[in-house]
């Protein structure tokens, strides 16, 4: 038996999805989480009830409009279920129920569940169960799905509406439409969902519309002939039926909520939505949480309390205290030391005890040859090294090659940065369940609309934080076509999980030789994404000659305080793939890389300047010069990670045993290294990436586009960030063609618009000339 | 009066609904048709934050200047603007 979870957007179909089959998908405090279907089963062993459970992203109406809600609405139709469950938001009974009256128009059996009792109960709240089961006709249970309570209740009612058929009724056809409907309804003389056909042919679905082309003009008819619509709602037949629906529930159903408890005029949600959206305060509110994110993730001085800590405080600290706190310090001619006084952020710290793990199983095992007292050559271990390496000292080279220098150094490469990728998603995700990325959508959205871009692609942009696959699929919630096509062009750009231990690596280097804050240099490249996401999609805007920007119009969920269970389970999937890619994916790759490394064309173990991957990597060197890293070392990293990003890193280690020591052998400039990691932010994403984007775009013409879109944009940012790093002076220069540029591109809009209008104005004389 | 230039915190009433056919649709479904009733939460720089059948819906100022309003006066605020007058 099949169940299909049906409901509004965020009433909590998927977190009861997850309670019912012990799945972990995705859930979010914001419409429009769930994109696909998701299958699943519950099982039940005292009762011995085995469900299939589909859950389908929500939907307001069965009229839908974005590809999204079109999935749901034709699975439901589909009747490849045996019974709809219909989850209910009860604080927000009269929305919720507009769906109810629609779903309850179809021939499917419905089971109706109440959810989020708790949250109402909170709020001085209580509804009729009973009165509300009678009125609609079909069985209502409460439930909590975040509290798993109600849930057994509930499946056995399901399971109770196996084999049932459910007759098809509206609480439409008794009003002003009543005749029309019918008059339709006998027409059609269908089948299967004759009712809920004939009330959507009346509404004017385009969906259904296209199923009868056939009776398109009687429709129009029999429409015709009902006056109080046409005086009334001005032939609107759309309003007229939302108004009835509305009407009803709102007369029949809402008052079934009592108040037990007085209600505050203003809600807490209300309370905090005056403070985190206020017009002025909203956007640097905003920017302060993200940067004290990032500060907790990545600062080497926590909280900046090395201004308060004197210096040297901790210089004796030894060395299990040297992972919570800096011990390096230096001192001057007057003997005066500096430093040695702050403490490392938590991500910092669990990062260093990462790399302490690393270091006992795979430190590197260092022999030295040197002569004994009686003149004979011996070899004395001056570093015992890791675990592994002291196993395998009686190994043959290449096989301590491949595995200590290949397969576990790649993978611990990648691996160290895990803590600090997962503190970082930890606030993003508590930041995501709290409500509050909703609230941001809002107030970015006059920003976006500048660029071509609304609101709406806020979510799918900051989810490309996390991993640019997800980001992507969530674009389906973007209604206008071409803002969706530019929100996948600018997806990579926003830099994801995977790259970012690219900009951790390097971060951490620039800060021993340059001194620069890491975290500042990590925020610098987030940046970096951001304005050339910002200036691509100028450029895309103006050149597709676009017209105004769909309207945005979203729901605000309620805030609630994270919820640890949704967090949790975040966390551990993300934790999850991450470990799973570095054990398949990332160690196969380091074996090849390794082996192309150390082996000549004629298959002989050489040295790396003989290497496959030297001669080739040589090949491409001169393109990369003029953007500071002509290096082949570099070159190959890049390539890598199209497979997956965490490879740039992981390769790095393999091809020249640490980041630092590449940058000191190939003699990189500062400049170069920034080049480098824009190049690597920007340019083509990794396979799977590319394969999302090439499933949303649905053309191979359009990928093919977009992979050269990422290309140019990668070459040419790093290009000016090499050369501007260089000479300064050269700024003016690219500051003057991005100028040109953009007026060049002005007046092709300019130009486009002047064409359409010009179109429009010819059309319309034919018409004129038509009618007379 | 239109939602772009309504009062703070006081109930309106939609009177009618001025945008394109897609967007009207999807206000509809979304809660907001003609005599429904909500109340201005919010406006920054003519985006606004309704409540409209208990849930706060935000949108932007395009849509807002395309609802046309008008203010429905409460028993409470009625029995006020009597004990003033008086």
């Amino acid at each position: 038996m099949k169940i299909a979870l049906a409901g509004n957007p965020n009433c909590g179909k998927t977190t009861l999805f997850n309670a019912l089959t012990g799945a972990t998908a995705h859930v979010g405090n914001w419409a429009g989480v769930t994109v696909e279907k998701l299958q699943g089963v519950y099982k039940d062993r005292k009762s011995g009830i085995a469900l299939d459970i589909v859950d389908l992203p929500g939907i307001y109406s069965l009229s839908p409009y974005t590809p999204e809600e079109i999935i749901s609405r034709n699975y439901i139709l589909s009747h490849d279920a045996d019974v709809v469950l219909n989850v209910v938001d009860a604080t927000n009974l009269e929305r919720n129920l507009y769906l109810t009256t629609q779903l309850l128009e179809t021939d499917m059996p419905v089971v109706v569940a109440l959810n989020m009792e708790d949250s109402l109960k909170n709020e001085g709240k209580s509804i009729d169960v009973e009165l509300l089961s009678k009125k609609l006709g079909v069985p209502v249970v409460s439930i909590s799905a975040l509290k798993q309570k109600g849930l057994k209740e509930l499946m056995q009612v399901v399971k109770a509406q196996e084999g049932k058929t459910r007759k098809a009724m509206s609480f439409i056809t008794r009003g002003v439409l009543g005749d029309t409907i019918n008059d339709v309804f006998v027409l059609l003389d269908d089948e299967q969902d004759g009712l809920f056909d004939a009330i959507k042919l009346v509404e004017g679905d385009k969906l259904t519309k296209e199923k009868y082309k056939q009776f398109a003009d009687e429709i129009e008819k029999i429409k015709s002939k009902n006056k109080i619509v046409q005086e009334k709602y001005n032939g609107d037949y759309e309003a007229c039926v939302a108004d009835c629906r509305y009407r009803y529930i709102n007369e029949h159903l809402s008052n079934l909520v009592t108040f037990i408890s007085p209600q505050p005029e203003l809600s807490k949600s209300d309370k905090i939505d005056k403070v985190l959206t206020h017009k002025f305060w909203g956007i640097p509110i905003f920017l302060l949480i993200i940067l004290a994110v990032f500060h907790i993730t990545f600062s080497e001085n926590f909280l900046y309390l090395s201004l308060v800590i004197p210096d040297g405080s901790f210089k004796d600290a030894g060395k299990v205290a040297s992972l919570f706190v800096d011990t390096e310090y230096e001192t001057d001619d007057e003997g005066n030391i500096s430093g040695a006084n702050s403490i490392k952020s938590p991500g910092v710290f669990l990062q260093g005890l990462v790399e302490e793990f690393a270091d006992l199983v795979n430190a590197p095992r260092v022999v030295e040859e040197s002569v004994n007292e009686n003149g004979e050559a011996v070899t004395v271990v001056t570093e015992e090294g890791g675990w592994i390496p002291g196993l395998l000292k009686n190994a043959p080279a290449w096989a301590q090659g491949i595995i200590c220098n290949g397969i576990l150094s790649g993978v611990f490469g990648v691996i160290s940065f895990l803590p600090q990728i997962l503190v970082l998603f930890l606030f993003l995700t508590i930041l995501e369940d709290t409500g509050y990325m909703a609230r941001v959508a809002f107030i970015m959205d006059r920003a976006f609309r500048k660029i071509g871009l609304s609101g709406k692609s806020f979510m799918p942009l900051l989810m490309c934080f996390g991993c640019a696959v997800p980001g992507i699929m969530a674009t389906r919630t973007i209604e206008n076509d071409k803002e969706r096509r530019s929100t996948i062009l600018l997806a990579p750009f926003f830099s994801c999980g995977a790259k970012s231990p690219i900009w951790f690596a390097f971060a951490s280097v620039l800060a021993s030789t340059v001194g620069w804050n890491p975290e500042f240099t990590v925020f610098g490249v987030y940046l970096v994404g951001i304005a050339v996401a910002v200036i691509a999609a100028l450029i895309i805007k103006k050149l597709s000659g676009q017209k105004g920007v769909t309207p945005f119009i979203m729901e605000l969920p309620t805030y609630h305080a994270p919820q640890f269970k949704s967090v949790s389970v975040h966390i551990w999937q993300k934790l999850k793939h991450f470990l799973f890619r570095a054990g398949t994916i990332i160690a196969a790759s380091t074996v090849v890389i390794w082996f192309l490394l150390n082996f000549s064309f004629s298959f002989k173990m050489v040295g790396e300047e003989e290497s496959i991957l030297a001669t080739v990597g040589g090949w491409f060197e001169w393109l990369f010069v003029p953007l500071g890293f002509g290096n082949w070392k570099f070159i190959v990293a890049s390539v890598t990670g199209l497979i997956a990003k965490e490879e740039v890193i992981s390769s790095i280690e393999v091809l020249a045993g640490s980041v630092e020591t590449l940058i000191t052998e190939s003699g990189v400039s500062t400049a170069g290294i920034f080049a480098y990691m824009a190049f690597n932010l920007l340019t083509i994403p990794c396979m799977a990436t590319v394969g999302a984007a090439a499933a949303e775009f649905g053309s191979a013409k359009k990928t093919v586009g977009a992979i050269a879109f990422w290309l140019v944009a990668s070459y040419v940012v790093a290009l000016i960030i090499n050369t501007v790093g260089s000479y300064w002076w050269t700024a003016f220069i690219f500051a003057f063609v991005i100028a040109a540029i953009m007026v060049i591109a002005h007046f092709v809009e300019k130009k486009k618009h002047i064409d359409t209008l010009r179109k429009e104005a010819a059309e319309e004389m034919i018409k004129n000339t038509d009618k007379s | 009066m239109y939602l772009l230039n309504a009062p703070f915190n006081s109930q309106l009433e939609v009177v009618k609904i001025n945008t394109d056919e897609k967007t009207k649709n999807r206000l509809q479904n979304i809660g907001v048709i003609a005599g429904c009733k909500l109340v201005l939460m919010q406006s920054n720089f003519g985006d606004v934050i309704v409540k409209v059948r208990d849930c706060r819906l935000a949108m932007n100022k395009d849509v807002a200047r395309r609802i046309e309003v008008e203010r429905v006066i409460t028993q409470a605020e009625e029995v006020n603007e009597d004990s003033t007058s008086r």
